[in-house]
């Protein structure tokens, strides 16, 4: 198979972190939205549902960073 | 009276998470739902929204763009900025906008709805992991304004928004089309900023655009 080139390859990177930003950060954001609601509803899962919101949280700020390493944000101007 | 809410997110997911956590407060109304930014310019041209709630990844028209749009349109709509994105300058982009708040999305507990009721009131809000590092880094002088953006400073936010889709490439044509405004009017701002900015030609726009960080080059051009 042929490798990519450089251009390429930084092309699937940034491919690759803007899938993570806008297909599977707004899942696990929107998820826990669904969960705060679960907690409004329903006071007595507060402490369970806390755990896993944080959880949650964890792995959203894990793949914010990453998805911002791979692909920074539209507004970043270019680098020198 | 309730407050008209009007939310843009293209997730149907976001939209029904924060639409449901705005009927448990009593203020708020959602009035209305749009995934792009066109659509949400076009929903407030057409029913008076006293807020909307906008994510700033938006495909096409981003919500940068939209906010100012929006806030063009009518002044007296209160945008509140919902992003993924943390970085100070996703931040300064919404704020210069015209949005009056910047929220991170999170999975855990929400500052929404207290963010809202405080732009309601006319403040203005930053979730409190966006504003630590912003405070950081102007305490480290690293925010200082770039002597070459000033070449910008006498621009309208229409004519940044033109100006940066002339930089990327776009016609007069598709910018007015995105814009909702007739190509002429598009001629007509490039010929302003042109003046204003004392370049001759679309190459020079493109450049001042590259070099003030208002656009960058495609990654893969960029090589």
């Amino acid at each position: 198979m042929k490798k990519p080139g450089a251009g390429e390859l930084r092309e699937q990177i940034e491919r690759a972190g803007k899938s993570l930003h806008d297909g599977v950060a707004p899942l696990l954001a929107g998820a826990g939205l669904k969960l705060q609601l679960l907690r409004m509803d329903h006071p007595e899962t507060a402490e369970q549902v806390n755990d896993v919101l944080a959880t949650l949280d964890d792995a959203m700020e894990r793949v914010r960073r990453l998805s911002q390493e791979l692909a920074p944000s539209p507004f970043t101007p270019p680098s020198k | 009276m309730p407050i008209d809410v009007l939310l843009v997110d293209d997730h149907k997911i976001m939209r029904d998470g924060i639409k449901a956590i705005l009927g448990r407060a009593e203020e708020f109304r959602v009035i209305g739902e749009a995934e792009t930014g066109t659509d949400a310019v076009q929903f407030i041209k057409t029913r008076k929204t006293d807020m909307v709630l906008m994510d700033i990844g938006l495909p096409g028209l981003n919500g940068v763009e939209t906010t100012a749009e929006i806030v063009r349109h009518s002044p007296d709509c209160r945008v509140v900025i919902l992003s993924m994105y943390d970085d100070e300058h996703s931040v300064v982009s919404a704020i210069r906008s015209g949005a009056r708040a910047f929220i991170l999305k999170r999975a855990s507990d929400t500052d929404l709805v207290d963010a809202l009721r405080i732009v309601w009131r006319g403040g203005s809000y930053l979730s409190p992991q966006v504003s630590d590092r912003l405070l950081a880094r102007i305490q480290k002088g690293d925010l200082e304004s770039k002597p070459a953006a000033a070449a910008l400073e006498g621009l309208s936010p229409r004519e940044l928004q033109v100006l940066r889709m002339v930089a990327e490439g776009k016609t007069s044509k598709e910018i007015a089309v995105m814009l909702d405004l007739r190509e002429q009017t598009i001629r007509s701002y490039r010929k302003t900023m042109m003046k204003k900015l004392g370049v001759n030609n679309v190459a020079g726009l493109t450049q001042l655009a590259l070099s003030t960080g208002l656009t960058q080059l495609p990654r893969a051009a960029a090589d």
